[in-house]
């Protein structure tokens, strides 16, 4: 039992190895591995966790040989320190302290002791070096007494405690007492390990049966039918069956030959529910629950390894981010948005059941939830290079499980995995490899941030709302002050709303902006703080501030935050009272709702009352003949009326859509914008009959060829010219006459083609 | 005590009971739904079969790759089982109350009113 025990300590080490190995290597090369791939990795640890086989010349091995040898030098001057006085008769205490102590003097130790330690007896018949001789003439009488007399070896320990307490005595006592304590070490081992084991199953198994029971099926066949379309499209022959538990917490499926999936509630839209089953169906195509358990074995048996902890804590994240990439593979990369949708449902939907381990749920975990919707929307198809290196990686950590190997009869112990790397390792390469990358590690933060900096201009870019959002909440504070600084001077109301999501209600952000936007009279932008962020309290703040300082604007603004509808109402007429009374001053008269200028019916009242536009009066009235505008002097006061022109009646329009704070119109140009700017190449249809190609762009480029309607083309790319006209840069390759060779770039109007 | 039974999985044993050639294939359950204007997914099908199977209506068979199924409730014990319910739960048990709204009701022809009185009275004599 104890060469068992010895084996799994020693794969235990080895495994040890490759996950911090495998933990350094995937943080440093992070976003460019394969999510799969950063899943399925661990199964070559969990392997060299579970299986006691592995070359001769392992590393293991060696490490063992050296560690021998060390130990046998090393005694001589740890000698000293046991003489030093340190009294423990006591079994109890010894373990404690032969826990705390190095690996190099425990082994050291063990062969002092002398009892059926085999490395002990090893370095005894082997040693050769003086050292080791003076080590066993040290404790010369101790090697030979036998292991089994443990009870008379307590008793000598005592004895000679009390009797001689001479230094050497009470190293003999502590020698005595640990290796006792090491002879039963597995004991305790195996019983935690089997309880653990058992306590899994027992756990998982009556949750599972609590959860079926409570399970209705769900009878509807319009959502078997659309279950069974998607299982045929994960590519799964079962039968899964459909059940609904209001207690789950979140979509999950059990059974491991008779799937089932369990749904908190049947009430999901379709879409969730295609999504919620692509989910649950991809973990049992791939048989997570297997690989589950496979980990949850290696942690029982390993469950003094910290290290194995960590991996299984790994393990059940990458399997989440390998599923969600998989799914949104499946379903296609541009339904990345609306699967994150779905995970934020499943998550609220909530139940009050709590899932024991390796229970497969679709989001049972908020942290990492958050970190996944991050992925998803990142998911892309990986480049050459990320192949390589993935390869390459691969294989490093394959070879490095064979090798590491096992040797079993090793006395190394994995509590003390911490210094593995320093005691066992040395000499191999593996620490040299491994200390490299933790000093790269440090910076690592920085280049993060870097990065999503970078991702932030990127998605700012192309327009991309939901991206930019994500990548916001990775900047630090500093960086996200220059980005709402940015984004205020393009007058980006959009932008600037998803941006404040992210911040928290007490930020100092939201104070400086505040007080920005309220001493520059911005009423849009003041108002995306106070839907998206403020509290009540702040906002009465506000209102105080903004009565007392008489800024009408805001006043109706926060009233209108705050649901104070009477005061507003109250507010709205007294000021329409003054400033019809301003109106009127100039000339302009009201009546009800008329309005009258030099005896005409108004038809477009325009009345601009800051330079920037963020606040305005308009008024139109169908049956008016006239267009009028206030005109105001810099500082706001009315100074006249004027007459619109036809331009300005167009512009003030152009305006109004443009950037009236209608976000859906908004939103729509920008998505507009993003989906040309982003989708090349793509083919595109030639819509006129005869239309040319020119070498270069604008009014005087080169006509360089013709194309007919109905043709096809791929478009590479496109550019503005200086009347704004659109141009696409053509793939010569696609057309069915190529212009002359020497043309380096050929155009076509943007408005002749069209999408495929 | 016989478990309820779902509207599909009453349409599935409908066609069970009323195919003549016992015992009852995949493909022509598959093929009758059709027909029926209620197609459905292979899938779907399995997982109402075998709840059905579950809850002790069918009797599956093996033979080669496809299951054969086979009635373990007839459809008169289904009948009688449902109408015991209906009539415990709407009536508390009182099958005259039962009877005297079909009758008070008007919802039996002339023939089946004799047709049952006959019944009665035979089983009264019997």
């Amino acid at each position: 039992m104890t060469q068992i025990f010895k084996t799994v300590l020693s794969m235990s080490l080895s495994g040890t190895v490759l996950i911090a190995a495998l933990l350094l290597g995937i943080r440093l090369l992070k976003g460019r591995l394969g999510r799969q791939w950063q899943y399925y990795i661990w199964l070559i640890v969990v392997m060299r966790l579970l299986l006691p086989f592995g070359p001769e010349a392992s590393l293991m091995g060696q490490a063992h040989r050296a560690l021998e040898r060390m130990t046998v030098q090393m005694k001589q001057g740890t000698q000293g320190a046991w003489l030093s006085g340190e009294d423990s008769a006591n079994p109890a205490q010894g373990v404690g302290q032969s826990a705390g102590e190095s690996i190099e003097r425990r082994v050291g130790q063990n062969a002092g002791a002398g009892t059926e330690w085999s490395d002990g007896q090893d370095t005894g018949q082997n040693g050769t070096q003086g050292t080791v001789r003076q080590g066993l003439e040290a404790v010369g009488e101790k090697a030979e007494e036998p292991a089994a007399e443990n009870d008379r070896m307590m008793a000598d320990s005592l004895r000679q405690a009390d009797g001689k307490g001479a230094s050497l005595g009470t190293g003999q006592v502590f020698l005595r007492a640990a290796a006792f304590a090491g002879n039963y070490l597995w004991v305790i081992w195996l019983t935690a390990a089997s309880g653990m084991l058992i306590r899994k199953g027992s756990m998982y198994q009556s949750y599972i049966r609590h959860v079926t029971a409570g399970a209705e099926p769900v009878c509807d066949t319009a959502f078997l039918d659309r279950l069974a379309v998607m299982a045929e499209r994960a590519g799964i022959g079962r039968p899964v069956e459909l059940c609904v538990n209001p207690q789950v917490s979140s979509p999950m499926l059990v059974g491991y030959f008779h799937p089932c999936i369990i749904l908190p509630d049947a009430d999901v839209p379709e879409k969730d529910f295609q999504y919620i089953v692509m989910h649950e169906l991809t973990h049992y195509k791939r048989r997570d629950i297997w690989y589950k358990w496979l980990v949850q074995f290696a942690v029982c048996l390993h469950w003094f390894n910290p290290f194995v902890h960590l991996m299984s804590r790994e393990i059940d994240r990458a399997c989440e981010f390998a599923c969600d990439e998989a799914v949104v593979a499946k379903m296609g990369y541009g339904y990345a948005a609306d699967y994150g949708k779905t995970l934020l449902n499943a998550m609220a939907a909530g139940g009050t059941f709590r899932e024991p381990l390796a229970v497969i749920t679709m989001s049972a975990n908020k942290e990492l939830l958050r970190e996944r919707l991050g992925a998803i929307m990142s998911f892309n198809k990986k480049t050459k290079k990320a192949g390589m290196i993935t390869a390459g990686l691969t294989v490093g950590i394959a070879l490095g499980a064979v090798f590491i190997g096992v040797y079993p009869a090793s006395a190394s112990e994995p509590d003390k995995a911490g210094m593995f790397v320093t005691d066992s390792a040395e000499g191999t390469g593996i620490s040299d490899k491994d200390k490299a990358p933790v000093a790269k590690n440090i910076s690592e933060t920085a280049v993060s941030k870097e990065a999503a900096w970078a991702d932030a201009e990127k998605y700012y870019k192309a327009g991309s709302l939901p991206q930019f959002y994500i990548a916001f909440g990775e900047l630090d504070e500093k960086a996200q002050e220059k980005w709402l600084d940015r984004i205020y001077a393009d007058g980006n109301h959009p932008f600037f709303s998803v941006s404040v999501k992210r911040l928290d209600a007490d930020s100092p952000l939201v104070q400086t902006f505040a007080q920005k936007f309220y001493e520059d009279d911005e009423v849009a932008f003041f108002s995306i703080l106070a839907d998206e962020i403020m509290s009540e309290e702040t906002l009465e703040g506000w209102l105080d501030q903004a009565l007392s300082d008489q800024k009408w604007n805001f006043q109706s603004m926060l009233y209108d935050k705050l649901n104070r509808d009477e005061e507003k109402d109250e507010l709205d007429k007294a000021l329409e009272e003054e400033q019809r009374e301003a109106y009127r001053l100039v000339g302009v008269t009201w009546n009800g709702k008329n309005c009258y200028y030099e005896g005409q019916l108004v038809n477009i009242f325009l009345d601009i009352h800051m330079p920037n536009r963020s606040f305005y009066t308009l008024d139109m009235n169908p049956a008016g003949t006239v267009n009028i505008k206030i005109i105001r002097s810099a500082d706001g006061q009315i100074t006249g009326v004027a007459y619109m022109t036809e331009a300005e009646v167009a512009e003030l329009f152009g305006d109004i859509y443009g950037e009236g704070g209608e976000d859906s119109e908004a939103d729509k140009t920008e998505t507009e914008a993003d989906a040309s700017d982003k989708e090349f190449p793509r083919e595109m249809t030639v819509v006129m009959p005869v239309c040319r190609i020119r070498e270069g762009v604008g009014a005087d480029s080169l006509v360089v060829g013709l194309l007919g309607e109905g043709e096809t083309v791929t478009v590479l790319g496109k550019k503005e010219d200086t009347d704004g006209q659109i141009w696409y840069l053509l793939d010569q390759e696609s057309l069915t006459e190529n212009p002359d060779p020497s043309v380096e770039e050929c155009y076509i109007r943007g408005d002749l083609l069209e999408e495929k | 005590m016989l478990q309820k039974l779902s509207d599909a999985e009453l349409e599935i044993m409908k066609i069970i009971w009323e195919n003549p050639g016992e015992p009852t294939l995949f493909s022509y359950l598959m093929e009758e739904l059709a027909a029926q204007g209620k197609p459905c997914q292979k899938n779907t099908l399995i997982v109402l079969l075998s709840r059905l199977v579950g809850k002790g209506y069918l009797g599956a068979t093996k033979i080669g790759r496809h299951n054969e199924y086979t009635p373990l409730i007839s459809e008169t014990a289904y009948q009688r089982a449902q109408t015991q319910h209906f009539i415990d739960k709407v009536y508390e048990g009182s099958v005259k109350g039962l009877v005297t709204n079909l009758i008070a009701g008007d919802l039996l022809t002339e023939e089946e009113y004799e047709e049952l009185r006959a019944l009665l009275e035979g089983g009264r004599k019997g």
